[in-house]
């Protein structure tokens, strides 16, 4: 290989340009991406498929990113020189907060997308504050000025008010229909500084992303900080300290590129057939194994699962296969993390932990989706902290193994701090809402004569519960939901079990606050003697806490279950209605006598009060 | 045994629990149909001698003169066995000295009138137009020009209907003396007005126990003067329904005419289920049959007992071991321990239904799917 001649690195570090897109879901952010790589020609317009960075099937249903991107692009500023433009997406939602802080901290600027027609919401409040802490140039784009209801002046002092941000160039645009695209690529030339760093220093590279490729291993996205990286290099993740060979380095145009080397300002892939996803980590530094960097870039930190539940095989015989698909997921997702569980009443599985919801949604769906498993979850449980009466800790993240109460001292549980940003006329609804929810008011603030910025302290598992979708349905869909671990508090919390047809269901049991334990017992009971198909026989359901009935109903047994006609000899249509039945119980899980679907292990969560 | 069924898809007013193909149909189209179904008919080579053919709506009794002419003109190609039986689905409405010519005529020896109901009321519900003195009126013609095989369609489990109805329904119907009666519980079936109430929160079933009972009070009176040879249908000795038998023994048949169905040399095949296509392939001289399916010897069997376990003796295992060369008991082993572990079926010469097997049948058919 030929000797790298700095010198031109150095030049060319000049025209280097690195940026995300941050929004909130729904103001743009995919529709500005998709534009932004029709100019610069990254892709033809005919093979375009909107939204082209959101790549997996499931991103591109519900409009969201979950997996990271990163774009090697090329364009001719209006002074005539070629700029070399990495755009590097970020995911869009709080189960990701973590992701998108080291993917801007891949970045020297960030575009603020603010949909012109509804202004600030929670989330560009949280993705701008990750951006200034990472000490982004911020430039503003109002989209969707084509609307009627836009108006770019109110917005435009709401960024000024609450972020604090000069709005006065803010470039007003429509993705949808292309406006403002070039406009707000010349202030990314004109205002986005150049990567700083030393070509020739020891190797810094940031990793925010990776993926497995089955013949090259776990392929890390980078983007280098400082140094040179190529071909044959020794390379030590400086967080594991594992040490592999550089088999490949290259770009993405979305397209993977292979170039001779990466270097300061570069944002690209590395191949050193990594055969575990356990040596990468998102936020850990890669540097040269002979000639080291003193320290690894700062800010990695290891992601905590927040939220678990237990998978189980419908069908026991495909316990081996689950586990599998949860490997293979695993390679793609680090954040992932399973281990064996084994439930009375569903049998063998896994109990898993995410990184929120939307995360535990995501598997599920792909577990059922790639895999064609037929899955039971668990309610999601958060992770309490239990001090015993002999001052030991342990961490609890399955309801059912709660200690025996004569052996606990305290429990404590998780608390968040919620930013809800909603219209004024909303103000009541949403503390009535947060109380009922055992929030603790904090502050609110004005952002304008109509909106307003509300802080709550809540615990984790009430927004775990229909929260959101409480939030949302309260406001007409206005309010925006925002929040971070702030960390653990004691609580007076009980375990209350659900017994059906007298026998405990262990993956029914939750962890409930004693003030309304009784309230939710009997709404638990309620929900599922409708969600529960009718037995032969009566059975009765209950909610207990410490072998104490505290609320009870029955189900009624189902006396006559044939179909009465023969259809003028149309047997297909006899078949379709019996096979409607039997669909219906292939989700169905035996316990003891009983058959127990899929809805009612999440019919402990949705707890609607009227 | 040679079967036919053929399907008059046109009513007069769409009852409201209804789902079987069906259209309110004009005059000329109604005559334009039949010609199509002439057609389709001299399409296929039948046998000659033909033993059950059955008319089935839709409301066959609607035809007028011209159209009965029509629906001669096809059927006067047939011959019929000497203990043939030959069935016609009729509103107790329409039933007139005649009409009942016509039924003469055409050689129709067996009338099935759907009553569904004597109650004024839960009539109206269903939107029918007929009412209790109608029916009355209707049977009485009947007998008196010699229709002496009359069946009767009831339903029950009707919105509404409560125990007493159904008590005194049971009354009416075993005054009127007629050989055969079907007495189907109401299904909800989708995209009917009922469903749609339903869904809306207008109207609301009959609670689960509650058709339980009645379907075991249905039982109770019927079989005191009635054999009970199928779950919904009883008759006078002698008097079971040869055609609809056809379907339960799993033996061929075919079905003529918009969204009928037929089961001919081991093939099910299904006519297309609306007008306009039914119209459009028969005036290209194709048979207007909108998909097939190919039954494997696994299907059929499995078919046997699906429909065969409907009737109250059951299935026969020499019988069926014989006419499919398989060993059934060992065939459905698994099925069978399972299904008699529930109580659900007993096993001597027949396979069949026990009585509580009767109330969850769906349950035992899924197994044969």
């Amino acid at each position: 290989m030929s000797q790298i001649d700095y010198n031109k690195l150095r030049e060319r570090q000049k025209y280097i340009r690195n940026f995300s897109i941050i929004a909130h879901i729904d103001h743009g952010k995919s529709t500005l991406a998709d534009r932004v790589l029709e100019i610069t020609g990254a892709v033809d317009k005919r093979e375009m498929v909107d939204q082209l960075l959101d790549s997996m099937d499931l991103e591109r249903e519900r409009g969201i990113t979950i997996k990271l991107n990163a774009v090697q692009l090329s364009y001719t500023a209006k002074d005539g020189q070629e700029y070399i433009f990495h755009l590097i997406d970020t995911p869009g939602h709080v189960d990701f907060t973590y992701e998108v802080s080291r993917s801007l901290a891949a970045c020297e600027g960030a575009v603020l997308v603010v949909d012109s027609s509804q202004g600030i919401e929670a989330q560009t409040l949280a993705n701008v504050y990750l951006a200034l802490d990472n000490d982004l140039e911020i430039l503003l784009f109002l989209n969707k000025i084509d609307l009627p209801s836009s108006d770019p002046e109110r917005v435009k002092h709401e960024i000024e008010d609450i972020i604090g941000l000069d709005a006065s160039e803010a470039v007003l645009g429509s993705a949808k229909m292309g406006v403002g695209t070039k406009e707000i690529l010349e202030q990314i030339v004109q205002k986005v500084p150049e990567p700083k760093g030393n070509p020739e220093a020891p190797l810094q590279a940031l990793i925010f992303d990776s993926y497995f490729d089955s013949y090259r291993g776990v392929i890390p996205t980078i983007r280098i900080k400082n140094g040179t990286v190529k071909k044959g290099d020794k390379i030590k993740l400086m967080s594991s300290g594992a040490v592999y060979e550089v088999t490949e380095v290259g770009v993405y145009t979305p397209k993977q590129v292979q170039r001779e080397y990466l270097t300061v300002g570069d944002v690209g892939y590395l191949a050193a057939q990594i055969k575990s996803i356990k040596d990468i980590h998102v936020g850990d530094t890669i540097t040269h194994a002979d000639k080291p960097a003193k320290e690894p870039l700062p800010g990695y930190r290891r992601l905590n699962p927040m939220v678990y539940c237990g998978f189980y095989p419908v069908d026991a015989a495909k316990y081996d296969d689950l586990r599998d698909a949860l490997e293979k997921l695993q390679l793609n997702d680090s954040s992932l993390i399973f281990e064996p569980e084994t439930s009375q009443a569903l049998g063998f599985g896994f109990r898993c932990g995410f990184l929120g919801l939307l995360h535990m949604d995501i598997v599920q769906e792909r577990l059922e989706r790639e895999f064609d498993l037929d899955l039971i979850a668990t309610a999601p449980s958060v992770i309490y902290k239990v001090e015993l009466t002999d001052g030991s800790v342990i961490e609890l993240e399955n309801p059912a193994k709660m200690p025996d109460i004569q052996k606990i001292h305290e429990i404590q549980e998780p608390y968040v701090r919620a930013t809800i940003i909603t219209p004024s006329d909303y103000i009541g609804t949403i503390m009535e809402l947060c109380q009922r929810k055992r929030g603790s008011f904090v502050n609110m603030q004005y952002i304008d004569q109509n909106r307003v910025n509300i802080h709550y302290d809540i615990p984790l598992a009430e927004i775990i519960y229909d929260f959101f979708d409480k939030l949302k349905s309260g406001t007409k869909g206005y309010a925006s939901l925002d929040y971070e671990l702030i960390g653990y508090r004691p609580s007076k919390l009980v375990k209350m079990d659900i017994l059906i047809n007298h026998e405990v269901i262990d993956a029914l049991s939750i962890i409930v606050h004693r003030d309304f334990a009784y309230q939710r017992g009997s709404v638990i009971c309620r929900k599922l003697k409708d969600i529960l198909p009718r037995q032969q026989f009566e059975v009765p359901i209950q909610a207990a806490i410490n072998g104490k009935v505290i609320a009870r109903t029955n189900i009624k047994a189902l006396m006559k279950n044939v179909l009465a006609k023969c259809y003028g000899g149309d047997v297909s249509r006899k078949k379709k209605l019996l096979e409607k039945q039997k669909e219906g119980k292939k989700r169905l899980k035996a316990v003891g006598s009983v058959e127990i679907p899929q809805e009612a292990f999440m019919a402990v969560l949705s707890v609607d009060e009227d | 045994m040679t079967s036919i069924y053929i399907h008059i898809p046109f009513c007069e007013r769409i009852c409201f629990y209804c789902d079987f193909p069906k259209k309110v149909g004009k005059i000329e189209e109604i005559s334009t149909y039949l010609h199509a179904l002439k057609k389709e008919i001299e399409m296929y080579e039948l046998p000659k001698i033909i033993d059950t053919l059955y008319l089935g709506g839709g409301t066959p009794s609607i035809l007028n003169d011209e159209q009965f002419e029509i629906l001669h003109s096809t059927i006067k190609k047939f011959t019929f066995s000497t203990d043939y039986e030959f069935t016609i689905e009729c509103n107790p409405e329409h039933i007139s000295i005649e009409k009942l010519q016509w039924f003469k005529r055409l050689g129709i020896n067996r009338v099935s009138l759907g009553v569904q109901t004597f109650n004024d009321k839960l009539l109206k519900l269903l939107n029918r137009k007929h009412n209790r003195d109608m029916v009355l009126n209707a049977v009485k013609l009947l007998k008196q020009e010699g229709f002496n095989n009359i069946s009767i369609d009831l339903i029950f489990a009707l919105p509404l209907q409560t125990m007493e109805m159904l008590k005194t329904d049971l009354a009416t119907l075993l005054v009127l003396d007629v050989p055969h009666i079907s007495y189907y519980s109401l299904i909800l079936e989708e995209k009917t007005i009922f469903d749609h109430w339903v869904r809306e929160g207008k109207l609301s079933l009959v609670d689960n126990e509650l058709e339980a009972a009645m379907y075991e009070e249905v039982i109770t009176t019927m079989r005191k003067h009635y054999h009970h040879y199928e779950i919904s249908n009883f008759a006078y000795p002698g008097y079971e329904s040869k055609h609809n038998k056809v379907y339960w023994k799993n033996q061929h048949y075919y079905g003529f005419g918009m969204g009928a169905s037929g089961y001919i040399d081991n093939v099910r095949y299904y006519n297309e289920d609306r007008v306009i296509r039914y119209l459009e392939k028969v005036s290209k001289k194709e048979h207007p049959i909108a998909h097939k399916d190919e039954l494997t010897k696994a299907d059929i069997i499995k078919e046997a007992l699906l429909l065969g376990l409907r009737l109250i003796d059951g299935v026969n295992i020499s019988e069926i071991n014989e006419r499919y060369q398989v060993d059934v008991m060992t065939y459905f082993q698994e099925e069978f321990t399972i299904l008699k572990k529930h109580g659900f079926i007993e096993i001597s010469d027949n396979i069949r239904l026990t009585h509580k097997g009767l109330f969850y049948g769906n349950e035992v058919f899924s197994y044969f799917i």
